[in-house]
């Protein structure tokens, strides 16, 4: 019996290997080298799965529009450009495991980010590993910048970055606000706003007499609000996603609180916001990096009114900041490629030359401006303010390039 | 044919097909150069081993714990403290994550244990959520700044595929090597006894709840150990990622899909259903979530057994 087993195993580890050498024959890797085969990762299911979807399509306009016009021009010919593409399901490992499988298994030349931090933590961690260049416009925790890593850039600046023009919008008040409440979901990207908010008070004139963070799962906002109520601060800044700033706007009106400024970190530029809340959603302000009427223009979309009109167009949505981010960061990447004259197949070496590129670049886009810091976030990016104005979402901070000035202080409720 | 030949038959062939297995793995990314195929590898690695933990306790003893996500968070946690603010080694932190996790659920098996049923599946729930609820608000709580709170916690960049390659392969075989151990000591006989009667386990003197434990235990020290590692080949962990009820129900469902209380259940159960997902997810992107539930489906009707324990009663069928 023994003689028997030991005879199975060996006869089943020869089977094995012979069947394991044969393998590394197979062939791999053998393709066109005509085009730029550009791979990412991002949510397509799961509770990123909508937004993820959003920066796909903010991909794939460009892949349009730079194929409609034959590729991109590199040295006097034309390249197109393929999208290789996957769903990471909103989860981490998967992201990563997706974005080593474009690497090792598509080789794929070049890489776009996907969305939602934890996501592309992971992902962000394996392109570094193989040093391919991962710009996104879908991610913004500032911990993703210090990392140390070198492969990393992001068209949107930090999140804590991002509220700032919520905040500075209150020297177009008059008197000036002294005090501010802060409140905020206790989630990653909502509770670095409230940081945001907390850092930018100060060099404002904003005494912060309140701080508070709630679970996401809170459903009571009326007894949370009511605390703040009673401090009675001068302005309520909110770290927010879209269901946290209607569930806000909702108990202030309940509870009757009237701060003289209510603003979001997110959630106001989603056209959600104003078909959940009708008239009740005036006056409130949000954080934006960019919007269609902002006076920016650059190569291949031209623009930013340009590039709204050509998304609407295509999807039936106007795009909103994020869209817009994603879609820079693969316009950013072309024109790099292009200042290096890298054609397909995209080398090893071309591709740390295209990260040292990266780093070294300052470009107007219809996205505004993109200069990336030392930690791979973009540090020339104006935050702005917009506010929900009969019905509309306008750019109403900084002044230089707000369509309409804030309609402030916040007007009563019982007065509207 | 006598009963005796067909069974050492049957070892026979198992005993050549687990050699050539493990032969196969441990040379295969000598062959296999590429870091996806590792990297795929590595996760079915990781199923197999945390539904091999689920299946020790749940499988073995009849319990259903939905909780086991806990201790893996728990592992992720420590490693990812130790090595970063305390700046031990990983090859040190993953015994201490294995420790700290078995230390936790010593006193919260010997409370949860006398509870029976769905109340004792809702309880281990419960603390699963309380975990994440509690590393959410440590810092807070105590006023320190070690936990992170949702903002997680970052290790740094870790070695090759290889190396994730192995540590979750050993992972698999120290979780495969507790369960044959289960399988032919007299522990799992009494694990056994539990699922099958255990009033009447503990009559004949079976300390029924001193054994329950130390599966428990023992289920919690290996999760404690898997999370340590993964925490470090993700390189990012948040509460809400590592103490998320859906690893849960991958462990569940892979052990059933496989074969509760059977050594290959869980392998089965988790290179099956990886390798499934992986080959539908590319291709049917908003489908594939309905396809998978229709093979569980398909499956959990008509294998009630799960894979392994319908193979065993079809090969104890044609020998009759």
């Amino acid at each position: 019996m023994k003689q028997r087993r030991i005879r199975g195993f060996l006869v089943g580890s020869m089977v094995t290997a012979i069947l394991a050498t044969s393998w590394t024959g197979y062939p791999r890797g053998a393709l066109a080298a005509e085009k730029f085969r550009i791979g990412f990762a991002v949510a397509l299911t799961g509770i990123f799965g909508k937004a993820g979807a959003m920066v796909r399509d903010a991909y794939q306009v460009w892949a349009r529009k730079v194929n409609g016009e034959g590729g991109i021009l590199v040295r006097g010919n034309r390249y197109p450009v393929e999208l290789v593409f996957y769903d990471d399901q909103s989860t981490p490992s998967t992201s990563a495991k997706l974005v080593e499988k474009l690497i090792t298994d598509d080789r794929v030349d070049l890489l776009l980010g996907g969305y939602g931090s934890s996501q592309v933590f992971a992902a962000s961690a394996v392109a570094e590993k193989y040093r391919y260049p991962m710009i996104s416009g879908g991610a913004s925790s500032n911990k993703l910048f210090e990392r140390g890593f070198r492969y990393y850039f992001s068209t949107l600046g930090k999140a804590t970055e991002e509220v700032k023009g919520c905040v500075d919008i209150v020297q177009a008040m008059k008197p000036r606000p002294l005090t501010a409440a802060i409140v905020g979901a206790d989630i990653l990207f909502t509770s670095l706003a409230c940081e945001g908010y907390r850092k930018y008070a100060p060099p404002n004139g904003l005494r912060v007499i309140h701080y508070e963070l709630f679970p996401l799962s809170l459903t009571d906002y009326n007894s949370m609000l009511i605390k703040v109520k009673h401090k009675a601060p001068d302005v309520l800044l909110v770290g927010s996603h879209l269901m946290v700033a209607i569930k806000t706007m909702k108990a202030l009106k309940e509870i009757d609180f009237s701060p003289r400024l209510v603003a979001f970190s997110y959630g106001p530029t989603v056209p959600d916001f104003v078909k959940q809340l009708g008239r009740d959603a005036e006056y409130a302000v949000a954080a934006s990096e960019w919007t269609p009427n902002l006076p920016y223009r650059g190569p291949v979309f031209g623009t930013a009114g340009e590039f709204n009109k050509l998304y609407t167009d295509l999807y039936g949505r106007a795009p909103d900041y994020v869209e817009a981010a994603a879609s820079a960061a693969a316009v950013v990447q072309q024109i790099a490629l292009q200042n290096l004259g890298i054609t397909p197949p995209v080398r090893d070496r071309d591709r740390v030359g295209l990260m040292e590129e990266l780093y070294r670049m300052d470009v107007e886009t219809f996205y505004g401006r993109v200069r990336f810091g030392q930690d791979g976030a973009n540090v020339a990016h104006p935050p702005v303010a917009i506010q929900i104005q009969d019905g509309r979402r306008v750019t109403v901070f900084p002044a230089e390039v707000a369509e309409a000035p804030p309609r402030l202080p916040f007007k009563p409720w019982k007065e509207r | 044919m006598s009963k005796g030949i067909a069974m050492g038959r049957i070892d026979w062939r198992l005993h050549a097909l687990s050699g050539a297995a493990l032969l196969f793995l441990a040379l295969l990314p000598r062959f296999w150069g590429s870091g996806y195929a590792l990297r795929l590898l590595t996760l079915v690695f990781m199923w197999i081993a945390l539904s091999g933990c689920w299946n020790l306790m749940s499988g073995y003893t009849g319990y259903i714990d939905f909780g086991p996500v806990a201790y893996f968070g728990i592992g992720c946690y420590t490693t990812a403290i130790l090595m970063t603010r305390c700046g031990i080694p990983f090859c040190a932190s993953i015994p201490m994550s294995a420790l700290a996790a078995a230390s936790i659920a010593l006193p919260i098996g010997a409370a949860t244990l006398r509870l029976r049923g769905a109340y004792f599946a809702i309880a281990t729930f419960a603390f699963a959520e309380a975990m994440k609820q509690i590393l959410l608000e440590m810092d807070r709580l105590l006023g320190i700044d070690s936990f992170g709170g949702s903002h997680g916690i970052t290790l740094p960049l870790g070695p090759t595929n290889l190396f994730f390659y192995y540590s979750m392969f050993a992972a698999a075989l120290a979780t495969m090597g507790v369960t044959l151990w289960v399988e032919y000591s007299k522990f799992g006989y009494a694990l056994r006894a539990i699922r099958q009667a255990e009033d009447t386990a503990e009559i004949t003197g079976i300390n029924t709840r001193a054994i329950k434990i130390r599966a428990y235990g023992t289920s919690a020290f290996l999760l404690g150990g898997i999370g340590g590692i993964y925490a470090y080949w993700i390189t990012y962990i948040t509460p809400q990622d590592v103490f998320s009820v859906h690893i849960t129900v991958h462990m569940v469902i892979m052990t059933l899909l496989g074969g509760m209380g059977t050594l290959f259940g869980p392998v089965v159960g988790a290179f099956f259903l990886t390798i499934v997902e992986e080959t539908l997810w590319a291709r049917f992107i908003y489908a594939y979530m309905v396809l998978i539930g229709a093979i569980i489906l398909a499956i959990v009707m008509f294998m009630p057994q799960g894979i392994m324990g319908t193979l065993k009663s079809l090969s104890r069928h044609a020998r009759s």
